[in-house]
């Protein structure tokens, strides 16, 4: 035991002191503080934008005036640890529920994407920044940090061989498996030393920042991404040390694992990719939607062509808004409440074809997302992206859950709603105001007071809208977004982690058997 | 006697295994890459009604003419025409606005349209330019990372200087049968991504696309040139092929991955963009700053409306292009690295990048105003009209309600940039993808040339 931490204690001092381990923890102390920086401030800035959405969202619905435009914007709170995984550009930030709308996780619409003149964000946005490529914690130890690891192996045994010194360590009185199992924790040790100074860095600037507050289960999620990120550097080391194993020259074998590096980080990552596309292309969902509308657009106009010749008034829109409401007569609420019942059933019948035509995109989306994971299943930067990816919650599965969260209230939303089609105020108040509706008694009372203060009187004062109560949606049920919790989430991580101990497991295993049969 | 060094260095890297597993490695990104673009553009194309690259859409009717009472409320999409040779470099293709929101009195939004399951792409699709700016620099540090520390390491390096050649001549052999070698890699791996690129026939490639892409080609070999100068360097300084390659990989890391990632963290510092809060304040100041006071005619009321929505659509396009200024800040720090100068430089090759988005945003402004100038003069031919254009106001008896062509003026037309246009806007990458070279060419040939013949080991 005492022989192996002497050479733990030997191999760690003299990385330690090399002049790659120098550079090495400074580049990745500069850019995990360089980059912690900016997305801590993107952080603030998304979860500004989520507080100001959840009011502006919250008062609207409180604001609603008939059963019919009730829409529920739920707004997905950013997830502190996506500060060290960011994900796509593109990840949705609101979900929209309505009864014409259920929703998947191809509303993914981004936030920030448009340039106008309207906006309520105090932080600078700039969409087109887009175009360089993201950065985040998850990419500086996916490429920068298992570069480094190469460095610090490559020439762990091969160097050994060409200075002469192996047979002289083998033929120590310490074991070969202690001899490798001394050289791989010492280089261990090392490779994990900048990635916890530079975690620790990270977690001051949160802290004198004031920017980000952790929770519990978000310390145990950092935690779990730290040992994934350590797991990852591990499985690197691994296979540096077996390549330096098999190497006769310390050139030849980093030559090696640079090659290793770029097919496991760039080629085999595209090129899974582009393999995935082909094998499972997205569904063409506007063209099918498309059809969909088409042949709600004939069976809608048959009833509107068929009510428009009976005695029921539909010269209104479906939806309501000022304009149904205004000069609307009891009779003709009550005329309207039997056209409700007919066309709005046929609308919800359409958000759900609709929903089952982005179901199946949805779907083809998700099996491009497991032939990729398949087919680059090997490499181990890859493992490690999917890991910090479903750790921080910006994968594709944790969207998927909160998405199918969003459909099950839309459920009990719909129970409460669909009686309510049956009701006037579906679409009009004036049942319960009848100071509203265009009596003869209403109608000579604003006439004359139109005669006396100008037309506008009807605008400002009869037809509008803010004279309407909202109405009591206290037996509605209330907006509750589930976002998967870190035991989903972990979960999700669990078969990549697997992988990358499988991988490592191997490459020792490999290694100590190339050196069990070294010649004394 | 160079000729000789060539052609021994030449084959002698041809038939090394790592030229075959970069030769194959870069041939097979290149053609899934084109096949994935064939795909792709076809797609894009056709995803939805509304997308008509290069056209607008809304206002003007299947028989092309215009209602022109309808006309002040009515809002309409101009599309960005897409590059056919997206593939060669794609970012701002891909990233940047593609589409316009217009209204025949004002521009009212830049916009970029998201295709269906790109939010849940783990990378962006790679594209040539990414593909042979990591995978053939990191061959040309392959191939040259040994061929002098390896030299001086094998003893062979004194004989090579005591040839009764120009010292230099050795070098200048080693870098051009790299070039050469990589030449031969990325012309090979080109003419196959290009093959298959015709054999799908899902993209038209047009003649000026031709001269774009043996534009590409020859900045690719710029680019590629600087990193054989800097595997030549690196093994010219490394005092063991060893050192030379950890140098190389340095160096590499620094100049491939860290400085144009940093670009846009970079950008993040200039404080150019207003918050969209402080925006918003701007517009409804517009408002305050072109007040209709009481008793004001329809005729007042349309000039200052319309003054307004001048004043909005300036800053609108101020906004923008302080966001143009954030995104030129990164590129300008990205620029230090050849590997970004590269990608810049394809990519205005190949029609796309900064300033094609200004372009297509300028022509969009451009289109606007001939439009909206064709609208009223159409109106005044109409003596039932009064002439009185209210933004907004659909239906108004005011202007005319007659249903006209507006000619040439309704066509909106937005290309991609000729070769020519191309050429210009990639000049100054060219010119300082140049100026590395001659950096990196100065130094390693200076630092070869202090090599001494009796100080070398072995001597």
């Amino acid at each position: 035991m005492t022989g192996i931490l002497d050479i733990i204690r030997k191999e760690l001092l003299i990385n330690l002191l090399s002049l790659r381990f120098i550079i090495g923890l400074v580049v990745v102390m500069l850019l995990i503080g360089l980059v912690g920086y900016v997305l801590t401030l993107d952080y603030a800035s998304r979860r500004q934008a989520y507080i100001a959405a959840a009011e502006q969202h919250s008062r609207a619905l409180e604001d609603a005036k008939v059963y019919s435009t009730i829409k529920v914007e739920m707004d997905i709170p950013p997830n502190p640890l996506s500060l060290l995984s960011r994900g796509s550009k593109d990840l949705p930030v609101t979900i929209t529920v309505s009864p014409y709308h259920v929703p998947t996780i191809l509303d993914a619409s981004g936030s920030g994407a448009t340039i106008s003149l309207d906006g309520t964000g105090d932080l600078p946005v700039n969409p087109l920044l887009r175009v360089f490529s993201s950065i985040d914690v998850g990419f500086i130890v996916g490429m920068i940090m298992s570069l480094f690891c190469i460095l610090l192996v490559f020439d762990s045994f091969s160097g050994e061989k060409e200075q002469g010194t192996l047979r002289v360590l083998l033929s120590a009185p310490v074991g070969r498996l202690q001899l490798l199992a001394g050289k791989y924790c010492g280089a261990l040790l090392s490779a994990a030393t900048p990635l916890t100074a530079g975690l620790l860095l990270l977690v001051i600037l949160w802290n004198i920042s004031g920017l980000v507050t952790l929770t519990p289960a978000d310390w145990l999620g950092l935690a779990c991404m730290y040992a994934a990120s350590i797991l990852y550097l591990a499985c690197f080391l691994a296979l540096g040390i077996l390549i330096s194993l098999f190497a006769e020259e310390s050139v030849t074998g980093l030559v090696h694992q640079l090659l290793v590096w770029v097919v496991a980080g760039i080629v085999l990552p595209a090129g899974a990719g582009y393999v995935a596309e082909f094998l499972h292309p997205i569904l063409p969902e506007t063209e099918l939607i498309r059809e969909a509308d088409e042949n709600y657009g004939r069976a809608y106009s048959n009833v509107r062509y068929q009510q428009t010749e009976g005695s029921w008034n539909v010269a209104y829109t479906d939806y309501a808004g000022p304009e149904s409401f205004l000069g609307i007569t009891e009779k003709e609420a009550l005329n309207r409440v039997e056209y409700n019942k007919i066309i709005f059933p046929m609308k919800f019948a359409l958000a759900e074809e609709h929903f089952h035509i982005r179901d199946a995109v949805q779907r083809s989306l998700e099996r491009r997302e497991e032939a990729r994971n398949s087919l680059d299943a090997i490499s181990p930067v890859a493992a490690y992206g999917r890991i910090v990816r479903a750790l921080a919650g910006s994968d594709i599965g944790s969207y998927r859950r909160t998405f199918a969260a969003a459909r099950n209230y839309r459920e009990s939303l719909m129970e409460y709603l669909r009686p309510k089609v049956a009701t006037a105020a579906w679409v009009t108040r004036v049942l319960d105001q009848p100071e509203l509706q265009p009596t003869k008694e209403n109608m000579s009372y604003w006439n004359e007071r139109a005669k006396k203060e100008g037309e506008d009187v009807f605008l400002k004062e009869w037809w509008n809208w803010s004279r309407v109560k909202p109405l009591d949606l206290s037996a509605m049920p209330r907006p509750n977004l589930e976002v998967p919790g870190l035991r989903e989430r972990l979960g999700d991580a669990l078969f990549p982690c697997a992988l990358l101990m499988v991988l490592t497991a191997g490459f020792l295993v490999m290694a100590g058997w190339k050196l069990l049969r070294y010649p004394a | 006697m160079i000729a000789t060094l060539i052609r021994r260095e030449f084959l002698e890297h041809v038939t090394s295994l790592r030229l075959s597993v970069l030769l194959i490695m870069t041939t097979g990104l290149l053609v899934t890459s084109a096949a994935y673009f064939s795909a792709r553009y076809d797609s894009t194309t056709t995803q939805s009604p509304f997308v008509r690259p290069g056209a607008s859409q809304g206002l003007v009717d299947k028989d092309g003419k215009t209602n022109l009472m309808m006309a002040p409320c009515t809002g309409f999409g101009l599309h960005r025409a897409l590059s056919p040779l997206g593939f060669l470099a794609g970012a701002g293709e891909r990233e940047f606005p593609d589409l316009v929101m217009v209204a025949p009195h004002g521009l009212k939004s830049i916009q970029r349209e998201t295709k269906t399951g790109e939010a849940f792409e783990p990378a962006a699709p790679a594209d040539w330019a990414y593909l042979i700016g990591v995978i053939l620099s990191f061959g040309a540090g392959l191939l040259t990372y040994r061929s002098v520390s390896g030299e001086r390491r094998d003893g062979t390096l004194a004989q090579v200087l005591a040839n009764p050649v120009p010292k230099s001549m050795p070098l200048l052999a080693k870098y051009l049968a790299a070039l050469l070698a990589l030449a031969f890699v990325l012309t090979f791996a080109m003419a196959s991504g290009v093959l298959t690129l015709i054999i799908l026939g899902k993209v038209p490639l047009g003649g000026d696309d031709w001269m774009k892409l043996s534009l590409f080609w020859g900045t690719s070999i710029l680019y590629l040139s600087f990193f054989v100068l800097l595997g030549l360097l690196s093994s010219v300084a490394g005092r063991s092929p060893m050192m030379s390659a950890a140098g190389f990989l340095l160096n590499w890391t620094l100049l491939v991955f860290i400085i144009p990632n940093l670009g846009g963290i970079i950008a993040g510092f200039d404080h150019t963009v207003l918050p969209p809060r402080e925006i918003s304040a701007m517009e409804q100041a517009i408002s305050a700053r072109y007040p209709e006071p009481p008793g004001t005619t329809l005729q007042q009321s349309s000039v200052i409306m319309l003054e307004r929505e001048d004043a909005s659509e300036a800053l609108l396009i101020q906004h923008f292009h302080a966001m143009c200024g954030q995104v030129g800040t990164g590129e300008r720090f990205a620029r230090l690295s050849p590997s970004a100068v590269y990608a810049y430089a394809a990519e205005a090759t190949a029609g796309g990048g900064l300033p094609r988005l200004i372009q297509f945003v300028d022509n969009a402004v451009r289109y606007r105003k001939g439009l909206f100038q064709a609208m009223l003069d159409a109106d005044r031919s109409d003596p039932s009209s009064q002439h009185i254009y209210i933004p907004y106001r659909c239906g108004g008896n005011v202007f005319s309600p007659r249903n006209v062509d507006l000619g040439p003026a309704k066509e909106f037309r937005d290309l991609p940039p000729s070769s020519g246009e191309s050429l210009l806007a990639a000049m100054w990458d060219l010119l300082l993808l140049g100026v590395y070279n001659l950096l990196a060419f100065a130094v390693a040939f200076t630092w070869f040339l202090r090599q001494d013949v009796a100080a070398l080991p072995g001597e």
